[in-house]
């Protein structure tokens, strides 16, 4: 029963998604979107919770066995502990109940008139929908009337916003008036006559993510630069005739793709396209038809219940 | 062969339902209004089933005077719903003008709403309207653009895009996969019935079993990344068949398996699929359960976490086994720096080269596939590879016969095998 259960209903749904390949009424397509993509994640998301108790076990293991390097294992478990932290009491983009700026924005007054400053990022999202805003500590409440949203536009701004806009009126009763632009974030229009100026920074996933994953993520894609460079160089040795003709072809395929050289050699480009459409093409579809191929088998040996080897060993 | 029948029914019965099909419903006539599976029927008479247009826009639109009288519009224009398709998908067509060949047209939509709206620029005479609601009435119209104007073409009729039971385009895919369906059974019968099949040797395969040797002499683990991509990638799958084979052997050689995934429901499979591998060979209580585990989802993390794993934990072979992507060099170069005998295999062609260059044995595309039944031996797997190479065999010959054919005798070939 451990195997069959698995293999039937794996069988079922095998039929069921080549059936809805070559069906096209929208029941039968919409019935399979739901399989593939509703019912996946609710898997997925129970996956997860399995994930994240490995995670956590493995590295809870490490810390108790003092095994290598396992002041890292610390690492990880507190950035667990704070992004979970942040991103259920931050929000994604901090919408949530933690305060979501230290400091404010940045406010500048020029020639008379006032600017108020947000990153490119929340200035755009701002403009383009600001009922993503919506904050149902109601933060215009305090506003003067003047300062409401246009008839018929009822705009709730955030706590943050609704502070914004105040320090805004405060200038604007001090002589001020303000512009009917922002000016673009990047463009400092503040010559001499700043007003204010506060770091911005949110507490919340994005953010998070933006400030920590992205660079991390860079980097290491950067470091695909070096480790090309002697790959690069293993690959051209020409220790025999293959190696020979490998190094032959790249040679011409990069220089070929300078504009340079097809200035001096005008044929080098064409040459260059012809191994590129031709050897390495033929090459390549080979080995697509072979995978095809041995997708299908892979996939109809499972089906059949003929490749058990991903139900583990042992009997029935 | 019992296998053989149902599948050979439960693929003939689209094939038959082409057969039944009157022929008007094959290439409806467009001019005539809407078809439906049942037959035809115009469209003034569905008010139930269509969403039809309002009376201003029907009157708005048909009066509407060509720009400029002097230029010729578009001939011809005609809309009709793609046939035998999932729906959703008008194609239209139209002429070009006689006298003078514009620069390019424009083709234009009217919804329910009446009001026209830009769909593309183009220089052809045909294009495929998709992304429409089913069962909603369209009407197209197609100017002429040429440097001194515009000329606009009358609207066409209105036309429904339907969805249809059998998608006629993706036959050529049900006859391939019937071809293939019966070399996999035929061979699964040979095997069956005792008949010896030679495999040629896979020398990445081959070396599995030394490689894991290696380990247990040097007294180090063995690092097993089976891809980064999820569970509904065959690369995966294939990826993970091998992880029993392979964590069958670590249980025989008594040698530490470390598997880190990426994906959730990969680990859920793999860590599985090593706790029981490790229970049907007799040795439950060898299982650690620390040894497969999940890193994280983020693909460079990842690669940096592998990274870090052999560098830390120097295991003496690795196997990089999957599907992969940018990463794969990252992950390879790494393991190369640390000494281990690294086998690696994947069915993304463009990561192949990069494991080609850094690893010692990499299984190309169809082998990653090949490598449970090879390492397995079982008769019936070791069927469905001679299928494979019996498949590639008739893809060769197809590709010749229809060339052949399209070169020496103008047939269009490409128009049976395409897939629409």
């Amino acid at each position: 029963m451990k195997r069959k259960i698995p293999m039937t209903i794996m069988f079922i749904l095998a039929i069921w998604g080549g059936i809805s390949y070559f069906v096209g009424k929208t029941p039968v397509r919409n019935f399979d979107n739901l399989l593939r993509n509703r019912l996946l994640l609710i898997v997925g998301a129970f996956a997860i919770i399995l994930g994240l108790g490995s995670l956590i076990f493995h590295h809870s293991q490490k810390i108790r066995r003092k095994a290598r390097f396992w002041q890292y294992s610390y690492v990880m478990l507190i950035a667990l502990v704070v992004t979970t932290f942040v991103g259920l009491f931050g929000g994604v983009r901090g919408e949530g109940r933690l305060p979501t700026i230290f400091g404010g924005t940045m406010l500048g007054a020029h020639e008379g008139k006032v600017y108020a400053f947000m990153n490119r990022d929340e200035l755009n999202t701002f403009m383009s929908n600001p009922a993503s805003y919506a904050d149902p500590d109601k933060a215009l409440m305090d506003l003067p009337r003047e300062m409401d949203a246009p008839e018929g536009e009822q705009v709730f701004l955030s706590r943050y916003h609704a502070a914004l806009l105040r320090q805004e009126i405060e200038l604007q009763h001090a002589g001020y008036e303000m512009a009917d632009e922002p000016i673009p974030p990047m463009i400092s229009p503040v010559s001499g006559e700043t007003v204010r100026y506060r770091a911005d920074f949110k507490i919340s996933l994005q953010a998070l993510y933006e400030g920590i994953m992205v660079p991390c993520g860079s980097t290491m894609f950067a470091m695909l630069a070096f480790y090309m460079c002697s790959a690069a160089y293993r690959a051209f040795r020409m220790r025999n005739l293959h190696a020979g003709i490998l190094l032959v072809s790249a040679f011409i395929v990069m220089l070929g793709q300078i504009p340079l050289a097809t200035v001096f050699i005008p044929w080098l480009h064409d040459l260059r396209q012809w191994i590129l459409d031709v050897p390495n093409l033929a090459s390549k579809r080979g080995i697509m038809i072979g995978v095809g191929l041995g997708a299908s088998a892979t996939s109809f040996k499972i089906i059949l219940g003929i490749e058990r080897a991903w139900l583990g060993g042992g009997d029935e | 062969m019992k296998y053989c029948f149902l599948i050979f029914i439960l693929a003939a019965v689209p094939v038959f339902a082409v057969q039944e099909l009157p022929e008007d419903q094959m290439f409806p006539d467009t001019n005539a209004g809407v078809h439906d599976d049942t037959g035809m029927e115009p469209f003034v008479n569905e008010t139930e089933v269509f969403v039809e247009m309002s009376e201003d826009a029907l009157s708005a639109t048909e009066t509407e005077p060509v720009a400029d009288s002097k230029l010729m519009p578009p001939q011809n224009v005609t809309a009709f719903d793609v046939p035998h398709d999932d729906g959703e998908a008008i194609m239209v067509v139209w002429e070009p003008p006689p006298e003078k060949t514009p620069t390019r047209y424009l083709l234009e939509i009217s919804g329910p709403d009446g009001l026209w709206h830009e769909v593309t620029e183009t220089v052809m005479t045909q294009y495929r309207v998709s992304q429409l609601t089913n069962r909603v009435l369209y009407r197209f119209r197609v100017s002429a653009i040429y440097p001194e104007g515009v000329a606009r073409s009358e609207p066409t009729d209105p036309v429904a895009p339907l969805d249809h039971w059998l998608k006629l385009g993706e036959v050529p895919v049900l006859i391939a996969i019937m071809i293939f369906v019966f070399f996999l059974l035929w061979f699964i019968q040979a095997a069956r019935r005792g008949v010896e099949l030679f495999v040629r040797r896979i020398s990445g395969l081959t070396a599995v079993e030394d490689a894991i040797g290696r380990a247990t002499e040097m007294g180090k683990p063995v690092l097993y990344v089976p891809g980064l991509s999820g569970i509904e990638d065959v690369g995966t799958l294939a990826a993970l068949n091998i992880l029993g084979e392979v964590a069958r052997r670590t249980v025989h050689y008594d040698v530490k398996i470390i598997c880190p995934n990426r994906d959730p429901i990969v680990y859920t499979i793999a860590r599985e699929i090593v706790k029981e591998t490790y229970a049907s060979e007799g040795r439950p209580d060898a299982y650690d359960p620390d040894s497969v585990f999940y890193l994280v989802p983020d693909q460079f993390a990842f690669a940096a976490g592998v990274d870090g794993i052999m560098v830390r934990e120097k295991p003496a072979t690795i196997f990089l086994l999957g599907y992969f992507w940018a990463e794969s060099l990252i992950m390879a170069e790494t393991g190369a720096s640390t000494g281990a005998v690294q086998i690696a295999g994947t069915d993304s062609v463009a990561q192949l080269p990069f494991f080609i260059t850094a690893c010692d044995y990499t299984l190309i595309g169809e082998e990653l596939y090949a490598a449970s039944a090879y390492l397995s031996r079982e008769p019936m797997l070791l069927g469905t590879l001679k299928a494979q190479d019996y498949g590639k065999l008739s893809f060769l010959l197809a590709m010749v016969i229809l060339t052949l054919l399209a070169v020496l005798f103008g047939i269009d070939t490409v128009g049976w095998v395409e897939v629409r």
